[in-house]
């Protein structure tokens, strides 16, 4: 019998794949992590609908008190450049009522109802799974809005996840 | 053998209180992975029955299907653990393979390799399209020559089925006295199947049979697992052949205030009972669980004292396959 056996496996063969050298790719509708398109985000609106279905609250939208009831100096700075610093200080925002949207990854679970809750598909569902990271801090607080995907920036708010090593690369 | 149950308890019950009704099976499908499909089809159904929502034809069997992938992936990966426990290390690959290539068939058509968010209260989130239908074909022709070859040798490799034979023995009066339920009952004689007994979704539309043994050892697990993978193929092959068309889901209605409903689905692991009762403000005001795997874990206990061996406790373990996280949910 274990003459059998070895015949079965032989003619098996090895399935194994070359993981991470080589990437697996998932089929398409495979939910990974959902990314956000700031652009298309209506949270600045008023809009919380993806907050609202958000079951382990993975996202969440903090509206920042607006510069005049706060007496410093951080209203001088220009809007659009220094946007970035200015909310992530605990000075307050630059603009009128800033919206802060974060996505904890480490809270996700990949259901994908933010994105069928999300009117303009701002929200969308990658096949990406590779989400390792090295701290807790790199799954979170990412403050989705303020990344431009012009410059390059990725839209999961550049979230620091661990990439596998590739073929080739490096 | 005392067993220290409890250590995944993590509140499922409170959890889902005071939850919108669209979120309720996300919190259903996380009681336990592998069962996840069959407690989200349980809770669905104890919704529907509650809001007096009927859902189509279609949903029907297209939840039996998934229901019976779920049974399949499981039952391929029990009889590979079983064969890691004694030793048989190519028969474990061969059945892990086939586990892997259910798993990667669910994550092309439903995009979650436990096939979680399909159900939601009113039907399906989304159809299994023509190509997922035609690749699901395809998997059982190939499956089912393959695991009748591997289920000649497995049981014919004495080094395995030594090892199974009067090992681990339920006996037939302690399962029934305890409640076994799924295959472990099977196996001692407990001739109980939610599928035939109260039948739900599309099973009393289709044909199957319940095998049941009476000796209650690891071995006639094992075969009871073979046969209902068996079986899980003949009704796949069914429900594709005799798919209705339509759409797949309804438009879910509100609860009514202080009505209570009772779900019920047979998971790879056994009977899953889900009782429900709505508030006076139409959300989930208190929600009830048995899983299969807490009912059976009690007779686990019972069978691994008397002629056992230290080295028969994986082989018992594995051939019970019980959920931790089933039972504390």
């Amino acid at each position: 019998m274990v003459f059998s056996w070895v015949h079965k496996g032989l003619r098996t063969g090895v399935l194994t794949t070359r993981y991470p050298a080589v990437h697996e790719q998932m089929p398409e509708g495979f939910r990974g992590k959902p990314v956000l398109d700031p652009d298309r985000c209506l949270s600045e609106q008023g809009c919380t609908a993806c907050v609202q279905i958000c079951l382990p609250a993975a996202l969440e939208l903090k509206q920042e008190a607006p510069y005049s009831v706060r007496n410093d100096a951080a209203h001088l700075r220009s809007a659009s450049s220094d946007c970035k610093e200015v909310v992530q200080s605990d000075e307050g925002g630059a603009g009128a009522g800033a919206t802060q949207l974060t996505l904890d990854y480490g809270r996700c679970i990949m259901c994908g109802l933010c994105v069928q809750a999300c009117p303009t598909g701002a929200l969308q569902m990658t096949a990406d799974y590779e989400l390792a990271a090295r701290h807790r801090e790199d799954l979170q607080i990412v403050n989705l809005l303020e990344v431009s995907t012009e410059d390059g920036g990725t839209q999961d708010g550049g979230a620091r996840f661990i990439s596998p090593p590739r073929e080739g690369e490096g | 053998m005392s067993l220290q149950l409890f250590y995944k308890h993590r509140g499922v019950e409170k959890r889902a209180e005071g939850l919108p009704v669209e979120l309720l099976p996300l919190v259903a499908e996380r009681i336990s992975g592998t069962s996840a499909f069959a407690h989200s089809l349980a809770f669905c159904q104890a919704l529907e029955h509650l809001a007096e929502v009927e859902v189509l034809p279609r949903t029907l069997y297209l939840r039996t299907l998934l229901a019976e992938l779920e049974r399949l992936y499981n039952h391929l990966g029990y009889q590979a653990d079983l064969c890691q426990a004694t030793g048989l290390t190519v028969a474990q690959a061969q059945f892990d393979l086939w586990k892997e290539r259910v798993l990667r068939l669910n994550a092309a058509i439903s995009g979650h390799r436990y096939l979680f968010g399909m159900n939601v209260p009113g039907g399906l989130r989304c159809d299994i399209a023509e190509r997922g239908q035609q690749a699901l074909r395809e998997l059982v022709a190939a499956l089912r020559p393959d695991l009748e070859t591997l289920s000649r040798l497995l049981l014919a490799s004495s080094s395995h089925r030594d090892r199974l034979e009067t090992t681990g023995i339920l006996t037939p009066q302690d399962a029934c006295s305890y409640g076994a339920v799924g295959p472990i009952g099977r196996a001692s004689g407990v001739n109980r199947d939610l599928r035939r007994d109260h039948p739900y979704a599309a099973y009393a539309d289709i044909d199957f049979a319940i095998p049941t043994l009476q000796e209650g050892d690891a071995l006639a697990r094992v075969r009871i697992r073979l046969e209902e993978t068996m079986q899980s193929l003949a009704l796949i092959d069914q429900l594709l052949e005799r798919l209705p068309g339509g759409a797949v889901r309804v438009p879910m209605q509100r609860l009514p205030p202080g009505g209570s409903a009772l779900g019920w689905a047979e998971s790879v692991h056994g009977e899953c009972i889900h009782w429900i009762c709505a508030g006076q403000d139409g959300t989930l005001q208190r929600y009830r669980v048995r899983p299969a795997s807490f009912a059976n874990w009690q007779v686990f206990s019972l069978a691994v004292p008397g002629h056992n061996i230290l080295t028969d406790f994986p082989v018992i373990e594995q051939s019970f396959g019980l959920s931790f996280a089933g039972a504390d949910c």
